[in-house]
Parts: structure tokens; C-alpha cells; sequence
């Protein structure tokens, strides 16, 4: 019977076989509807009116309005009262619920009632009211073989000397329990070509192949290996395979195809990756966590190699203007859920996205477990190939800043201290002088120098316009100053002191640099802003000419100005859409996540900037909508409150991204979200501590504030109080007026613009960028009954499935993914290398251990072999350290995959699928090894590796919006398939024809199929027909004076990996003769074209024996 | 030897190729292979469907959706006529707009067409008209992608795939999942036609009504002779390496595959050249049309009767690229948007009903006009309708459905369905349910799901069922 059609599947609901008639109309009639359509409602997670219709006991028993349905009567049973929408109090389903049933469902609801609610045996959820308990153990006991870690295993015992090898004898033990043995051994030259396209999806050159011939040792077969595992070629095959898991494309499809730029420099990680045999426990952990773990570096370049990794996550089709921004963002993180699991977990957990797995220890819950992951991280560029060393300049800047400003800061305080210790004196003497008395007068009687104090009196006119002049509380009096007396002096200060100095910020903080506490939840992308915030007390530099520009007043994030030169090098892609505007790699500010509450963000600031507002992680930015995301906002000179509104998002998910804009300066201290405007500033003028009695005891207080910050700054206390800081500031501006030795300060900060310029000249400006993922906070997910984001459930915390038994992640500051990442490959995970492996065998063999290599789960398939399965996944983490390498040269040095494929019927009786590997399978070519086999062979392969991709060959068939402007060349520059462009909507049409996977999910095993479009292509095709003409073109270039047999022999030779047969040989020969006659008169190299384009016709160039 | 007895059993064809393509790669695939017929768990209405896509979404209340609510309150606030309004793609909400186009009563049925299709209003007896469809999304990509795949999301089996995949062609030498393009590639490309995770066999095949019909299908060489010199070498390498494979059957597979493509050589060129049919029948599909559109899409619409006679199962035409227009995607200038496109396609439409009918072919072909969705009874801006999920009409004709009908209705303002809403889903059943194929059984099993055109939905629209 066929399995597949005698199976009612819902999705993944799968439902029992039913035989009663009455049963078999409510399968097909009733029950869809009631899952589809009402217990989202009544059921298990909720019970809307107590009323539950997930059984017939739930309906029979009913709700808080009696029974729902009494068999026999539908025109008493409320049920269909409620659905036919007759009564207005009871209308069901409810119009915001999709409304009313179609007429004949309700005539179905109708008839199932009158009839007896038929409802087949099945467990029941316990009582009306009670949760249905998701039973993992229950559920694990199922398949206890996946859950349980690989276990070190007896290799079988074989007497025959020929079958020594582990492999060997775990696949020769089960071939004698079926009573079958090894295939003889495919001939040598078979085997060779095998190996090459296995390992490196190229066919062997004629030097190759003598290469191998010649080798005289009995080792030559692991020579061949050894070599072929070396060839930088390796990575490029075995990167394509897993780029069919993370649905690799270099474009976003959907409407316009957008680019997602840089994409690429993740492919070429990956081929980096494999031919340095990275231990794949390390390369999981990079793609989960790559920019959280330590950074691997290139050893040519400095590159951090590990942050690359994260790219994968964003290699997926985004929607450029979608109206339901929440919606698509479930959609996004689906998509990512679905890649992770089936990738590297070998399990389909998207499919729990709106109710618990039907199968497998799968619940809703272990979903958003690990939607947190995703949610609590962002998109960048991220500057990959200078992210160390600026990482580690940062720090060097840091402690030499540090350095110079603790010695700068005595040298000053010294400076200081003759033009401080009679401040007193003339601030009294200048308040004299703007409340009427004559300046001559003033200054014979206090013997300051006329010009000194013309230019204090100049200082306090000017602080009356600037709010944080600590002097401007004596110009103020000075204009009262006949009845200065104490209440006077007292009362003026009172309006000093500003009620918004004290005044919180209102009701949500949603970053504030300011605060001590910054430095913790501090998240920028690359040096920008100095790695941390700016503290106040800080000194800033400036120039040589200038070396102090302002003590910080206040805390709070800096542009630093050293790392304005930072670049992209030349060729770097820029995002498509307006986030792609502005270049902010490495010079980003991100806050944590939060939920909209007003929807106005207020950020206080000082200078230009770009506020990406990355709401529901969106951010592919382009079309009609979500424009206001992006906010270019300019302070000017002042610090202001700027507003970034962002109502029409309420209630979502957000995390903001500030970057300069141009080459300005810009400092950001706070952001609120909060209906208004806070009012608050950070900017102090100064207040003394006590309360004076006159305004010469003012001035005296003045004086003893400017000793303390002296004293201060000799004892290296980088902490002046708060109330000082006006002042301090007040004296870095005004050396002149307070005596400071300008000479002793350049000489003293010399040594630090010198070292400047060293680690600035010893720095790499630009860098190209890659597609990584940011960490931004921990977010929890909750639950979304039915998968529906309007509808909340219960919060998560991030974790893998509880199936795996290991630690809930909790951390605030961070997604989380670090630990996702360790507990992935920890040993003890008893998927992660039993999938890899099973991966390796796949690509080999053509038919994985467990063929379903994406789904371990009850909906794959059940392994061959587990045994041996689970012995090279323990090999595979316990002695060979991860290594790809070790286990393929394992794999393809085995008797096993040296059998020949020629079909034995006996054999094939026993074992029609070939399951037990009783003979090699025969296979056909993945569409990129025929295009690269063509290119071999013509000898216009360039063998180059990596670079941006060589765009597609545009025919009229490679159509529709978003076409790219430009078509590549016919042959693609001769490159390996690997580097031709991916766009996810024009995709070449020789790889659609060869089952090149739709990059939409993990596709781990590709189709292979056998349609005529494939025959078309060889038959017809452009670029195989060019092909076949530079090959003779070779032919005639390289053998100008062979004669036919031995030409034949060639191209059998590099086409077939073999010497012709006699026959085959005849056959050649009448072929060149025919197609001399029909080509009279024609050149020579025409009859060769056609004999080369007859070679690549034949089965035998595709299929791999 | 199972396996091989079904390669045997299977003729070389298109049939065959479904199921050869199939024996690689599942397991489940083999169980389906052993006959066609038994797929067909009820009688077949139709053998055939022809989908005409109105992508950019046709105005229901311009065409087959009358509401004379909508001239009465002209002009006002849709906010207080119609009540609440949903976000729409561009949110640039207008006032009320009556439709440009006068509305009458059609042919025995009485059916509501209004002036905008003047040549299909006269099919207007043999027309269904379903005026309560819905979408779930508003913008244009995961809308296209939901009406032929069921999903709002790239990579999934397009419908003619499925069919494709359930039934496969009835004919040898041609697909049985092909798309004649007009020029207006859909938005979301090529993926609207794509096989998903089915095998590729099921692809839509994308012809072109103009220039070259079909990817590589020209032979490459001056003359047939030419070609058949390679081929005959060709064929004794490949006997030769089959039998020294011991009789492989994915190499014997490959063999018969070529033959396959050797014969569409002739077949497809054969199938487009419409220069043997009559004056009258050209005339009938607006061949001699003025306008160059209507010449284009009267051409699609000959060649899919044509690719109808020969057992071609599932044929999509996507519209021409009518100058100037983003489809029939009318955000400004209704008039002349609609207007145009309307030009283009009315005439061969009416002529492609009324040539099926003669023909007694339209009984066995399931004809669907359907946009992604439709558009909003108020402006956008001054003179646009912005895109409506909520309610819009389709029609079918032929294959089984009851011809001169109305089903379900929107609300007074053509906004929102509210008597008998249907989903894509819903659709989508019925046109497998037409075909012989219960929607809830076709399914396919891909990363450890089984899945369905229909996902977890669609019911079959029985009423509209003959």
C-alpha cells in the first residue's frame, strides 16, 4: 500500500490510521477545522469560557455555559449555534479569529453531531482543565539512540586479512549477517577518479593521473589521498556542501534581490576553514559564537578568521518592506532556527514553532528556548580583517592615555600653583570693577596688573552666556554688588542650583553613559569610541600644539578621534537599502534591547549622528515603508535632546545603533524613551559647598575648590568631586589667564603624540568587511501560542532543547550564544558529531549511515550501521581532534569505498538500495564538478582561489525584477563553479537544470535527478559547446602532429579517467572519418570541436563509477 | 528487484522521468512510482488547468466586484464611510473612488462585468466568479509566493510543480509544468515556478512566447545530420558503459533521458509555431490585434491551447510588459494602468474561452484568472488603489466548475470578505480536488516533514463544483 497516501498528515501532525467510516469523515471533515480553528482557543494552552473541544469527553462535557454539543442534536448543541453565527452573543469562530466556517464545514459540524460526534480511540488529555504534560522522557525513549552520546564500540572481529581496517570490518560484519560479501575492487584508475571527485570535485589531469601510475609504492592510493587532502582545491569542494546547509546566496530574492553585501568573504571563510582542517568543534563554535570566542587569527593576514563565521545567520531571504514587521521577524528567526537545527543538531525543530513536535522530544517550549539566541543578537559588517589589532590598539591607546594624563595632571597642578593662589583676590577686585568702581582705582589699591585685570574682568563678562562657566555666579553678583550681603549671595545661589542636576530622567532609561555603571553593558562595534566610555575628571587630548582641549564634565560615550581614519578597502560592498547608507563599521554604538514604551527616543548629545533604530531586527531597509527607522540627527555645537520618533512602533522589540556621521565630532551621554523631553543636562557650573556670607568669602571658597582640584591631581585622584569639575575645566581653557607654563605642557605630553603617531602609522586603516552577527543582550522569548506573535505565552529562558539536559542560559548582557556554543560541542552532546560524520559519509558514499542527514528525529530515516556510526563519531571527538581530513582519508583509504561498482543482481536482490554498501554506488556529478570538469579538461580552468563573485552569465532566461545590471562571461572567467555569483533569484540555469538547491533551508542531501533539461544543456549549452572548441584548440595547440587513435586516447583519458577500449577506439575513429566527410572543407578543428562536445556527451563525463 | 522493474515498467517520458527522477532520491517516491492512476483517489474533472496570472493585483471593484456603494460616497473620508481601515503597503490613504468603469449585468447568467473586460464580460455564462478570496499578505513578493505555493516564503513547489509531481505529463516529449512568458516575470522571480524540494523534473518549464521558446533547445549544429553523427557515438559509449556498469539503472535512466531531449527538440519548436492555424483562429485570440500586447498575450494564450491538445498539464502564462506599468500594480493612474493592461489580455482571454469551448476542450481544462490579491476600494493618493488582502475576486472557467455563478461576497465597499471567505488554500484544494487529487494526500517528505501544497489547510470549494 502506498505509505505516503494512506498517511493523513497535517503538517507535522500525524494521525492514526483510522478505518470507521464515521471516524474517517471526522479525520477528514471535523478535525482539521477544530485544530485549525478553534483550539487555539480550546485547547491545551488555553480554554477560553473553560471550555475545551480537543476530545469528545472536553466537548461532551463542555464549558462555563453548559455542555458544547449533544449527540444526536446539533440544533441543541451550542457548538453549532455558535458556529453558525445565529445567535450575535455566541458567534464563533469570532471575527477577529478569521470569522465565520465555510457553509459546508458547517453542514459537516452539522452532520458529525447528528450523527454522534464520531471521535477515534486515542489518549485523551487528562481532565477539562488540566495542561497536557509534555512527556520528554516518554518522548526520548522513542528513538533512545540519538539522545544517547556516541559510546566508544567493539570493532567486529574479521578473520580475512584483507578487511583490517575499523570500516571495514563494521560494513563486512553486516554484509555476512545478509549473507553477502565485498564487491572485488574497482580498478585503480576507477578508484582514483573517484577520489578526486570526492575529495576535491575536480577530475585528474593527465599529469595526475601518470603521477599516480608512476608511483611505484604499495602506499601510492594514500599518497594520492595525502595529496589530494592537501590541495587547496579540498576546501573548495567541501565548502560548497556546506553551503547547501546555510542556504548560502549572495542575495536577499524575494522582490528585488537584493545584495547582501560581502556575503562572500563568509564562502571564502569556509574554504579557508577546510583546508586548515579546523577541528569542527571549533568551527561550530565560531559559527554560533565566532565573534564572542577568542579570535582566530590568519596567519598571513591578522584577520579575525572566527567572526566571519557568524555570517551564515544572515544568508537568508529578507522582505524589503514588510507590512507586519513582528510577523516577518518570526519569519527570519525560523528560517535561522530551521538552519541551526537541522545543520548541526541533524533535527527540524521549526517545526515546534506553533505546537509541540508530534514525534520527536521536541516541545514548543525548546523553540523559543532557542529563539532567544537569535533575538538577543543583531547584523553587522563587522571589520574583520583589522578587528584584533585595533581591538589590542585600543587597549594600548587606553593605558598610554592613561599614563600621560596622570603625569600631565601634576605637571599642570604645578603649573597651576602660582596662578591659583590668588584668585581670590582678583575675582574680587574684577566683581568691583563691573559693579561701577573705576579699574584704575581697583587695581592700584589691589596691585594687580591693569592688563591682568582687564583680562578677568573680560573672563566674567564672558561667562554670563555660558551656563557652564563656573565664574558666572560672580558676574552675576557683581552687578548686585552694593547689597551683596549674605542672604543676597545665598539667595543668588539658590538659582544656581538647577532643579534638572537632580531631576531623574523620567520613566525609562534605555542607555545612560553617564552613569559609573556604563562600562558594563558597554557595546560598540570596533574602536570608535575608545572601547569604553569617557569618564568625567578625564582629561582629552588634543593636539601637540594643544595637548589638552577639556577636562570630561560628565561621562559619556566619545567619538574618538584618532580612529577617524577609519576606512573601507577599496572593493567592500555597502548594505543595499538606506541601513546601508552610511558606512558605520567600527565605529558603532549599540544599546541593549528593549520594548517600545512612547515610542520617542530621546538622545542627548552633542554632534552629528545616525540612529539606526533596529526594530524587530529588521533591516533590510528599502521600499515604502519603515523609512523612519533611520534618523540623521545634528546637535550642532551644543548638547542638546535630539528625538527619534519612533511611535508607530510601540510595543516592539528595539535596539538602537549610533554612528557619526561624517568626520564630526559627536559625544553621546543618555536615551530615554519617554512621551517628553527630559530636561535634564549634565553640564554643571559651579557651586560652592557652603553657604558664604559675602561675596569675598564667595571668592575665597572659589579659591580653596581651585586648590583642591590641584591637590587632587598631584595626589593622582582622578576623582574630583562632581562640583569641581566646572572649574577644573574653567583652568585647562584659560592657561593664560592662570600662568600655566604653555612649554612645560607641550614638552611634557611630546613623548604621547609621539607614541601616537607610532601605533597610528603601525595600523591598517582599511578593511574590507564580512556579514556577522553582534551580540546586543539576553532576551527571552515567549512563548506565541500557535506561532502567533500577538499571542503571548509563558517566557523561556535561551537553551537547547530540554531533551539535551544541559543548563538554561540566563545571562542579561549577552544573547547567550557563547554557552549555546560550548554546550553544542561538548562531548557529551550526542548529536552534533554523529551528524557531522554522517555528513562525510553521505558526500562519499552518496547515502548517509542515517540517509535522512538532516533529520536524526522519527520522521528520518533509522541508520544502517549506528554502530559504526558511533565509532567514528567517537574517533572523531576523542582521538582525531575533529579533523575532517583524518576522517575522510579514513573513509576513501577503505576497502569499502575501493569496491567497484559493477551491479551483481544476486547482490542486488538481497540489498536492492545498495544500503549495506555491498558495492560501490554509481553516482552522477553535482552540477559545479561537471561545469569544473569541463574547465579541466579544456584547460581553461583558473585555479584561483577566492575574491568577490564573478557575476552570472545573464541568458533570457534569467529573468525578473532586480535582473543584475551586468552579465559575466560565457565561461565565468574559467573560475570554479564555487565563485560564481549565488543570486538567490537568477540562479545559472546549467546549475537549476544539475539540482543546485533553492538556498531556502539546509539542504544536506541534494536531488538528483535525471530531467532533460540536463541533456539540452550538454547538448546545447553555450558555454559546453565553447568548451568543447577550446579543447580542440588545445588539441591542435599542444598535439599538433598526433595522430587520431592517440588524440582519442587522450581525451578518453582525461574525460574518462581511462584508456579506451579497441572497440571504443574504432568507434572513435569512424566518428572522426564521418564527421570529416560532413565537415569537407571545414578546418580540422571543427571535426575535433564536435568529436571533444561527443566526449562530453557520453554518460561516462557525469557519472562517477 | 523492485526498483528496476518499475524503470522498466515506466515508458521514456516525461511520466517516466518523474518517476526515474523520484527513484534516486526517495523512497517514498518509489511507492508513488508504480502507476499514475492510482493517485486519482476520485474522478478526474480535469485534465488539464491554465493559469492566467494577473500579477500586480486587478481591482475586484473595477472588474467583477459591483459596488454602487462606492459611486454613492465618492470623494468622502473611507475612515468614516467604510469605518475602520487596515495598514496598507503604502499608507497614503485617499478618499472613496468609484470605479471608472460602468458595470452591467452579462449574458444569461447575469453575472456583474464591468466595461474594463468588454470581451471576457461576453464568456461571462461560462465564467465562476469567487468574490470573497483573501491573502495574508499585502505585498507583492510573499503574496505571489503564497498563490502558487501555498507559502508566503521562497523555495517552495509551486503549484504546477505539485500537479506536476502527482500526475505527471501525459504527454512524452513535453513537461507537464510549463510556463510561457509574456515578459512580466513575477515579483519573487523565477521561484514562483520553481520544484521546491521536489525534484527538478517538476520545474516549470519557462517558454518564451517570443525569441528563443526554451533554454538550449535549439540544436546547437547546422543540421540535424550533424548532431546525429555525435549521437550515434554517443549512444554505443553509453550502451558500452552500460553494460559494463552491469546494467545500472540510473545509467540507463540517463540514456532514455537523452533520447527524451533529442525528441523535445522537434516537439517544443512544433508546439509554438502557430503559422498552421487558421486566420479565424488568430483572429479570435486578437492576433491581429493593434495594440503589440494584446498580439503577445494572444499568443500565449493560442499556445496554451495548443500545449492543452497535447497533454501539457499545467500551463501558466504571466501577463506582457505592458509599457510603462509596474504590472497590474495600479498605485497611481488607475485608468490608463488598468486600462492597458485590460487591452492586452481581454481579447485573447475571451478568445481562448471561446476556442476551448468550440474545441470541447474546456470541459477538461480548468481555466484560472487570479492576481495575488486585490486592490482597495478607497485611493491611494489621488487616482491609485493600494493592494487589499482582505477581499478580492478570482474566476475560474471549464474543468467542472459551475459556469455563470457568483460565489461569497465582500462587504457593501468591496473591502473585506465577509460571505464565504476563502483562502489561496482553499484554491489550491479545489484545483487538485478538479485534477483527480486529494490535497490532503499529495505530499512529500523533505528534512523530516511531510509537506503539502495546502500545508495544514484548504478545503475544497464543493459548492462551485459541478
Amino acid at each position: 500500500m502506498n505509505v505516503a497516501f494512506s498517511l493523513y498528515l497535517i503538517g507535522c501532525l500525524c494521525l492514526a490510521n483510522t478505518t470507521a467510516p464515521d471516524e474517517e469523515f471526522f479525520e477528514s471533515r471535523i478535525r482539521p477545522i477544530l485544530h485549525d480553528r478553534c483550539i487555539g482557543c480550546h485547547g491545551a494552552d488555553e480554554q477560553h469560557g473553560a471550555l475545551r473541544l480537543d476530545s469528545r469527553e472536553a466537548i461532551l462535557h463542555g464549558g462555563e455555559s453548559g455542555p458544547a454539543a449533544i449527540p444526536g442534536k446539533p440544533s441543541e448543541s451550542l457548538l453549532i449555534n455558535a458556529i453558525r453565527h445565529d445567535n450575535a452573543e455566541l458567534r464563533m469562530p469570532p471575527n477577529d479569529a478569521g470569522g465565520k466556517l465555510p457553509d459546508d464545514a458547517i453542514d459537516d459540524f452539522t452532520a458529525w453531531v447528528q450523527s454522534g460526534l464520531a471521535w477515534p480511540k486515542e489518549s485523551l488529555p487528562k481532565g477539562t482543565n488540566e495542561r497536557e504534560v509534555f512527556d520528554i522522557q516518554a518522548r526520548k525513549d522513542r528513538l533512545p539512540w540519538i539522545w544517547a552520546p556516541p559510546k566508544q564500540q567493539l570493532v567486529p572481529e574479521n578473520t580475512d586479512p584483507l578487511v583490517v581496517g575499523d570500516i571495514d570490518r563494521f560494513i563486512a560484519d553486516k554484509l555476512r549477517q545478509n549473507g553477502l560479501a565485498f564487491a572485488p575492487p574497482a580498478d585503480e584508475l576507477t578508484w582514483l577518479r573517484r577520489s578526486y571527485f570526492a575529495i576535491t570535485g575536480l577530475p585528474p589531469t593527465q599529469e595526475q593521473i601518470d603521477s599516480f601510475l608512476n608511483d611505484a609504492s604499495v602506499d601510492r592510493k594514500q599518497h594520492a589521498v595525502d595529496e589530494l587532502l592537501a590541495s587547496s582545491h579540498f576546501g573548495e569542494r567541501w565548502a560548497r556542501h556546506w553551503m547547501d546547509l546555510m542556504r548560502y546566496a549572495e542575495s536577499r530574492g524575494h522582490e528585488s534581490d537584493f545584495s547582501i553585501a560581502n556575503a562572500w568573504q563568509y564562502r571564502d571563510y569556509l574554504i579557508r576553514a577546510f583546508n586548515a582542517d579546523l577541528p569542527y568543534d571549533r568551527f561550530v563554535m565560531e559559527h554560533i559564537a565566532g565573534d564572542l570566542v577568542d579570535a582566530r587569527q590568519n596567519a598571513e593576514t591578522g584577520a579575525n578568521e572566527s567572526v566571519i563565521a557568524t555570517g551564515w545567520a544572515f544568508l537568508g531571504e529578507e522582505v524589503h518592506s514588510p507590512v507586519d514587521i513582528r510577523q516577518d521577524e518570526c519569519e527570519r528567526v525560523d528560517n535561522k532556527i530551521d538552519v541551526l537545527s537541522k545543520s548541526f543538531l541533524g533535527l527540524t525543530i521549526a517545526c515546534a514553532r506553533c505546537h509541540d513536535h508530534k514525534f520527536d522530544a521536541i516541545s514548543q517550549r525548546d523553540y523559543y528556548a532557542l529563539s532567544g539566541f537569535m533575538l538577543g543578537s543583531a547584523f553587522r559588517q563587522s571589520r574583520f580583517a583589522t578587528m584584533v589589532e585595533h581591538r589590542q590598539a585600543t587597549v594600548d591607546l587606553a593605558r598610554l592615555r592613561e599614563n600621560t594624563q596622570s603625569i600631565l595632571k601634576k605637571v599642570l597642578a604645578d603649573s597651576l600653583q602660582s596662578g591659583t593662589s590668588n584668585i581670590a583676590g582678583r575675582l574680587m577686585a574684577s566683581c568691583r570693577v563691573l559693579s561701577g568702581e573705576n579699574s584704575r582705582t581697583v587695581a592700584q589699591g589691589t596691585g594687580i596688573e591693569p592688563t591682568e585685570l582687564d583680562a578677568w574682568i573680560e573672563q566674567l563678562e564672558k561667562s554670563k552666556t555660558d551656563p557652564t562657566n563656573p565664574l558666572r555666579i560672580f558676574h552675576d553678583l557683581a552687578m548686585r554688588l552694593s547689597k551683596s550681603d549674605g542672604s543676597t549671595v545665598r539667595a543668588a545661589i539658590s538659582t544656581w542650583e538647577t532643579p534638572s542636576t537632580t531631576q531623574p530622567l523620567g520613566p525609562f532609561v534605555v542607555a545612560d553613559f553617564t552613569q559609573p555603571t556604563a562600562s558594563e553593558w558597554w557595546n560598540s562595534d570596533g574602536p570608535g569610541f575608545g572601547g569604553r566610555p569617557m569618564l568625567e575628571g578625564e582629561a582629552v587630548f588634543g593636539s601637540p600644539e594643544k595637548p589638552i582641549t577639556r577636562i570630561m564634565q560628565y561621562s559619556a560615550a566619545v567619538r574618538d578621534p584618532f580612529w577617524k581614519p577609519l576606512a573601507l578597502t577599496a572593493s567592500t560592498e555597502t548594505d543595499s537599502g538606506r541601513f546601508g547608507a552610511v558606512n558605520r563599521a567600527g565605529k558603532t554604538l549599540l544599546t541593549p534591547k528593549w520594548t517600545l514604551r512612547s515610542g520617542n527616543v530621546h538622545i542627548l548629545v552633542r554632534g552629528k549622528l545616525q540612529s539606526c533604530a533596529v526594530v524587530d531586527s529588521h533591516i533590510m531597509n528599502e521600499g515604502p515603508l519603515h523609512g523612519s527607522l533611520i534618523a540623521h540627527l545634528d546637535s550642532g555645537e551644543q548638547l542638546r535632546w535630539l528625538t527619534h520618533n519612533l511611535t508607530p512602533y510601540t510595543g516592539h522589540r528595539v535596539h538602537l545603533e549610533l554612528s557619526p556621521l561624517g568626520d564630526s565630532d559627536l559625544e553621546i551621554l543618555t536615551l530615554v524613551d519617554s512621551p517628553t523631553t527630559p530636561n535634564w543636562l549634565p553640564q554643571r557650573s559651579w557651586i560652592p559647598d557652603t553657604a558664604p556670607d559675602s561675596i569675598a568669602e564667595l571668592c575665597n571658597l572659589f579659591q580653596a575648590d581651585s586648590e583642591r582640584i590641584l591637590q587632587a591631581w598631584k595626589s593622582d585622584t582622578r576623582n574630583i568631586e562632581p562640583r569641581l569639575l566646572a572649574i577644573a575645566n574653567w583652568m585647562v581653557q584659560n592657561p593664560n589667564l592662570l600662568k600655566i607654563d604653555p612649554g612645560t605642557i607641550v614638552q611634557t605630553t611630546s613623548d604621547y603624540f609621539r607614541e601616537l603617531d607610532v601605533i597610528s602609522k603601525s595600523l591598517r586603516w582599511d578593511s574590507p568587511t564580512a556579514v556577522s552577527l553582534a551580540d546586543i543582550s539576553g532576551v527571552d522569548e515567549n512563548v506565541l501560542i500557535r506561532g502567533k506573535p500577538t499571542r503571548l505565552g509563558v517566557i523561556v529562558n535561551r537553551g537547547l532543547p530540554e531533551a539535551f539536559g544541559t543548563p538554561r542560559v540566563t545571562t542579561r548582557q549577552s544573547s547567550g550564544r557563547l554557552e549555546l556554543a560550548r554546550q553544542l560541542v561538548d562531548p557529551t552532546n550526542p548529536l552534533v558529531a554523529r551528524v557531522m560524520v554522517n555528513r562525510v559519509w553521505h558526500h562519499l558514499f552518496g547515502r548517509g549511515i542515517v540517509p535522512t542527514v538532516d533529520n536524526f528525529g522519527a520522521l528520518g530515516d533509522r541508520p544502517s550501521h549506528p554502530e559504526l556510526l558511533d565509532h567514528l563519531a567517537w574517533e572523531f571527538m576523542h582521538q582525531e581532534n575533529w579533523s575532517l581530513k583524518s576522517l575522510i582519508r579514513k573513509i576513501v583509504l577503505s576497502k569499502t569505498f575501493a569496491q567497484s561498482s559493477r551491479i551483481n543482481p544476486d547482490a542486488d536482490n538481497v540489498d536492492p538500495f545498495n544500503a549495506l554498501l555491498h558495492r560501490m554506488p554509481i553516482r552522477r556529478l553535482e552540477g559545479e564538478a561537471i561545469r569544473d570538469s569541463l574547465l579541466v579538461l579544456s584547460g581553461r580552468l583558473d585555479p584561483k582561489p577566492y575574491g568577490s563573485p564573478i557575476p552570472v552569465y545573464l541568458t533570457e532566461f534569467i529573468i525578473g525584477r532586480g535582473r543584475p545590471d551586468v552579465s559575466g562571461p560565457l565561461d565565468g572567467s574559467g573560475r570554479r563553479s564555487i565563485y560564481i555569483a549565488t543570486r538567490r533569484n537568477f540562479l545559472p540555469t546549467m546549475m537549476l537544470a544539475f539540482d543546485f538547491p533553492t538556498p531556502f533551508s539546509s539542504i544536506g542531501r541534494r536531488n538528483v535527478t535525471n530531467v532533460p533539461a540536463q541533456s539540452l544543456t550538454m547538448l546545447n549549452d553555450p558555454f559546453v559547446r565553447e568548451q568543447a572548441n577550446v579543447l580542440a584548440g588545445r588539441l591542435a595547440k599542444e598535439q599538433p602532429n598526433t595522430d587520431p587513435q592517440t588524440r582519442i586516447e587522450l581525451l578518453f583519458k582525461a574525460a574518462y579517467c581511462r584508456n579506451p577500449t579497441s572497440e571504443e577506439v574504432d568507434l572513435s575513429l569512424q566518428t572522426i572519418d564521418l564527421l570529416r566527410t560532413e565537415y569537407e572543407g571545414e578546418p580540422d578543428q571543427i571535426v575535433w570541436t564536435e568529436f571533444c562536445h561527443a566526449i562530453f556527451l557520453a554518460n561516462e563525463f557525469i557519472y562517477v563509477k | 528487484m523492485y526498483r528496476r522493474t518499475i524503470l522498466q515498467k515506466a515508458a521514456n517520458g516525461f511520466g517516466a522521468m518523474a518517476m526515474a527522477a523520484l527513484l534516486n532520491q526517495s523512497s517514498r517516491g518509489r511507492e508513488l512510482a508504480d502507476g499514475k492512476t492510482r493517485n486519482l483517489l476520485h474522478p478526474q474533472q480535469a485534465k488539464s488547468v491554465i493559469f492566467l496570472f494577473m500579477e500586480g493585483a486587478v481591482s475586484q471593484v473595477d472588474s467583477f466586484d459591483y459596488k454602487p456603494m462606492l459611486a454613492k460616497h465618492h470623494g468622502e473620508n473611507p475612515r468614516q464611510t467604510i469605518g475602520k481601515i487596515e495598514k496598507t503597503q503604502f499608507e497614503n490613504i485617499g478618499t472613496v473612488l468609484k470605479s471608472p468603469w460602468a458595470f452591467r449585468q452579462r449574458g444569461q447568467s447575469g453575472l456583474w462585468v464591468s466595461d474594463l473586460f468588454p470581451q471576457i464580460a461576453t464568456q461571462a455564462d461560462d465564467l465562476c466568479v469567487i468574490n470573497s478570496m483573501t491573502s495574508s499578505f499585502p505585498e507583492h513578493t510573499s503574496a505571489n509566493y503564497l498563490l502558487h505555493s501555498g507559502v508566503g516564503l521562497q523555495g517552495r513547489p509551486s503549484m504546477g510543480a505539485w500537479v506536476s509531481y502527482g500526475l505527471g505529463s501525459s504527454n512524452d516529449n513535453l513537461p507537464a509544468f510549463v510556463v510561457l512568458n509574456g515578459g512580466q516575470i513575477p515579483s519573487g522571480g523565477l521561484d514562483c515556478f520553481g520544484n521546491g524540494f521536489l525534484p527538478a523534473v517538476h520545474q516549470g518549464s519557462l517558454l518564451n512566447a517570443i525569441g528563443t521558446p526554451l533554454a538550449n533547445i535549439t540544436s546547437s549544429e547546422k543540421s540535424p545530420e550533424r548532431q546525429q553523427l555525435k549521437k550515434q557515438l554517443v549512444e554505443r559509449l553509453n550502451r558500452l558503459s552500460l553494460s559494463d556498469s552491469g546494467g545500472n539503472d540510473a545509467l540507463e535512466g540517463a540514456i532514455a533521458n537523452a533520447e527524451l531531449a533529442a525528441r523535445m527538440q522537434v516537439a517544443v519548436p512544433e508546439l509554438l509555431d502557430i503559422s498552421n492555424e487558421t486566420q479565424p483562429t488568430q483572429s479570435l485570440y486578437g492576433l491581429d490585434a493593434e495594440y503589440p500586447h494584446t498580439r503577445v498575450y494572444g499568443r500565449q494564450c493560442l499556445s496554451a491551447r495548443r500545449m492543452v491538445e497535447r497533454g501539457v498539464r499545467f500551463i501558466e502564462l504571466t501577463i506582457p510588459m505592458v509599457d510603462g506599468y509596474q504590472r497590474w500594480d495600479a498605485h497611481g493612474g488607475l485608468v490608463k494602468n488598468h486600462g492597458d493592461n485590460a487591452k492586452a489580455v481581454d481579447q485573447p482571454i475571451a478568445g481562448l474561452l471561446q476556442d476551448l469551448k468550440q474545441r470541447g476542450l474546456l470541459e477538461s481544462t480548468l481555466v484560472i484568472w487570479a492576481g495575488e490579491f486585490g486592490r482597495t476600494p478607497f485611493a491611494q493618493g489621488g487616482d491609485g488603489r493600494d493592494h487589499n488582502e482582505f477581499g478580492f475576486s478570482v474566476w475560474m472557467a471549464g474543468g467542472g466548475v459551475r459556469p455563470g455563478i457568483a460565489y461569497g461576497a465582500t462587504d457593501e465597499w468591496g473591502y473585506r470578505a465577509v460571505e464565504k471567505p476563502l483562502e489561496i488554500h482553499d484554491l489550491h484544494a479545489t484545483v487538485l480536488h478538479q485534477l483527480g487529487i486529494d490535497h490532503t494526500k499529495l505530499t512529500y517528505r523533505s528534512g523530516g516533514r511531510d509537506y503539502r501544497l495546502t500545508d495544514v489547510r484548504g478545503r475544497v470549494i464543493r459548492d462551485i463544483l459541478t
